[in-house]
């Protein structure tokens, strides 16, 4: 870590008085903060994302089967769920991408600003849309280097039209509400950190 | 659309055409940028996705300008969806610090700014950037163009956020091809892609000096030469002044000139100025003042804030 980057941490401080070594620290063991030289790893934010994703699909299924309530069906949405899983999603896009780790976390925002917006669950029938479209809308906001729409359809393996489209319908979705502050991003970090014990227990008792 | 009137093109942003219109209905005048969707590759241009999404946020401010609207709207009524446009409507402000310093050097009567309105508009720019800044987002492109005046009541905005970013995520890295040459700041201009907000601070500097002198600080016309501009005044940076500045990427061995005094560069400015515009010109980032800490400099003193 050079000189510069220490004094744009201190910057990220004093914007932020709660800010402190801890939240470094989680940025650290998310592996926000692996640059791509050398040895290419993939960061453990990306197996926590979608660990926790995955059980909240779940949950959200049981639920809705449960209770029959169906959700408004919207271009994010599919007519069946994906060959895919979610990790193996999650882990295409990294790879692909080469987009900042912390671009995972951002789009976690975002899924959740769209989902309160508009009402619709998380579930198999959306969530792969709804992610190629906040990761993408996250490199574009926060990285200065990023593949373009086009690029990024082929990765999630829609058409660009579509993506164009979904992208279109998501910024107006969260009424372009793109910035996250530090206590929200370092939220998020702690809520994905502790996915690492809840998820795991869950797997247990599976 | 049809909302609006369009009166005459203004301008060309970053990313489209920009018309003077009128609200039929209020009558209110507006500034309407288009984007063209072409739909295509790249889908949403990220400089308006950037500008649309940052000014949502720092609009409160009386120092930003207010973003009224956004609309999307499909090219001549078709329902060709591969043809649209995004229209962000801003309020309308006549005219821009460039045109405002251009036309006190030359036209009818060439005259210099008065001190008292070089304190007033810099007062503004510190506390529009110190909004940004608080919020989290480096404009990395403040030059006059970019700031508008409503001449009538005197008051400046900080405008076009096409580039701007936000530092409040850990990032791979940043670009250095950022800013206009003449308000780059050296940690930029050196290939530091780990700089923050003593960028726009150094812009900052720079649009002072030039608000007195009526001509830019440092004119550079490449990379090489904006960095000899900056030098032949301030002086060869030093490691003492500026530790680790002889390890950043772009770092050369240069001739080393003395420093200037920098009060001749803007007689204009009184000990008080030239003093808050060195603290701006801080080769080290780390010791450039904050836009919050200028506001409270000595040089404001004879200024009204409570007007602000």
């Amino acid at each position: 870590m050079g000189f510069n980057s220490m004094q744009l941490i201190s910057d990220m401080e004093a914007l932020s008085p709660d800010t402190g070594s801890t939240e470094l620290e989680i940025y650290q063991t998310l592996g926000l903060k692996e640059s791509r030289k050398g040895v290419f790893k993939i960061p453990r934010v990306l197996m926590l994302l979608s660990s926790l994703l995955e059980r909240t699909v779940q949950k959200n299924e049981i639920l809705m089967e449960k209770t029959e309530i169906k959700d408004a069906v919207t271009i994010f949405h599919g007519l069946k769920p994906p060959p895919v899983s979610i990790r193996q999603y999650v882990d295409r896009i990294f790879k692909y991408s080469a987009c900042s780790p912390s671009c995972f976390v951002v789009a976690h925002v975002y899924v959740d600003r769209f989902l309160q917006q508009t009402d619709i669950h998380l579930t198999s029938l959306n969530v792969h849309r709804l992610l190629i479209t906040s990761v993408m809308i996250a490199a574009k906001f926060v990285d200065d280097a990023f593949f373009n729409n086009g690029y990024y359809a082929r990765v999630g393996g829609v058409s660009t039209e579509e993506l164009n489209r979904l992208e279109m319908k998501f910024l107006f979705g969260i009424d372009f509400r793109l910035q996250v502050n530090v206590n929200t991003f370092g939220k998020y970090c702690y809520r994905l950190e502790k996915e690492s014990s809840d998820g795991l227990q869950i797997e247990r008792a599976i | 659309m049809e909302k609006y009137e369009k009166l005459e093109k203004v301008g060309e942003g970053t990313y489209g055409k920009v018309y003077k219109a009128k609200d039929k209905l209020t009558g209110q005048v507006v500034a309407l940028k288009k984007t063209r969707l072409q739909m295509d590759e790249e889908g949403i241009p990220p400089t308006a996705l950037r500008e649309v999404s940052l000014l949502q946020m720092l609009s409160q401010s009386l120092y930003v300008v207010r973003l009224l609207s956004v609309e999307h709207v499909n090219a001549n009524n078709s329902s060709d969806e591969s043809k649209s446009n995004l229209y962000l409507v801003f309020e309308f402000l006549d005219t821009d610090l460039k045109k405002f310093i251009d036309s006190h050097r030359k036209g009818p009567s060439p005259r210099p700014l008065s001190l008292s309105l070089i304190q007033s508009f810099l007062f503004q720019l510190c506390q529009g950037v110190a909004h940004c800044h608080s919020h989290g987002v480096l404009h990395r492109d403040l030059k006059p163009q970019n700031l508008l005046l409503d001449q009538e009541k005197g008051i400046l905005k900080i405008a076009d956020l096409g580039l701007g970013r936000a530092f409040t995520v850990p990032l791979k890295s940043y670009t250095h091809e950022i800013v206009t040459l003449w308000y780059r700041a050296p940690e930029v201009l050196l290939g530091s892609t780990h700089y923050s907000i003593a960028i726009d601070m150094w812009s900052v500097g720079c649009i002072f000096a030039e608000m007195s002198r009526r001509q830019a600080l440092f004119p550079g016309d490449s990379e090489f030469q904006q960095l000899l501009h900056i030098f032949r005044l301030l002086g060869t940076p030093t490691e003492e002044q500026w530790p680790g500045v002889t390890s950043l990427r772009d770092w050369h061995v240069y001739p080393r000139w003395e420093p200037h005094n920098l009060a001749r560069a803007v007689p204009s400015l009184g000990p008080q100025g030239v003093d808050l515009l060195s603290k701006m010109l801080k080769y080290d980032p780390a010791e450039r003042i904050s836009a919050k800490a200028a506001m409270d400099h000595p040089f404001f003193d004879s200024l009204d804030k409570s007007q602000f």
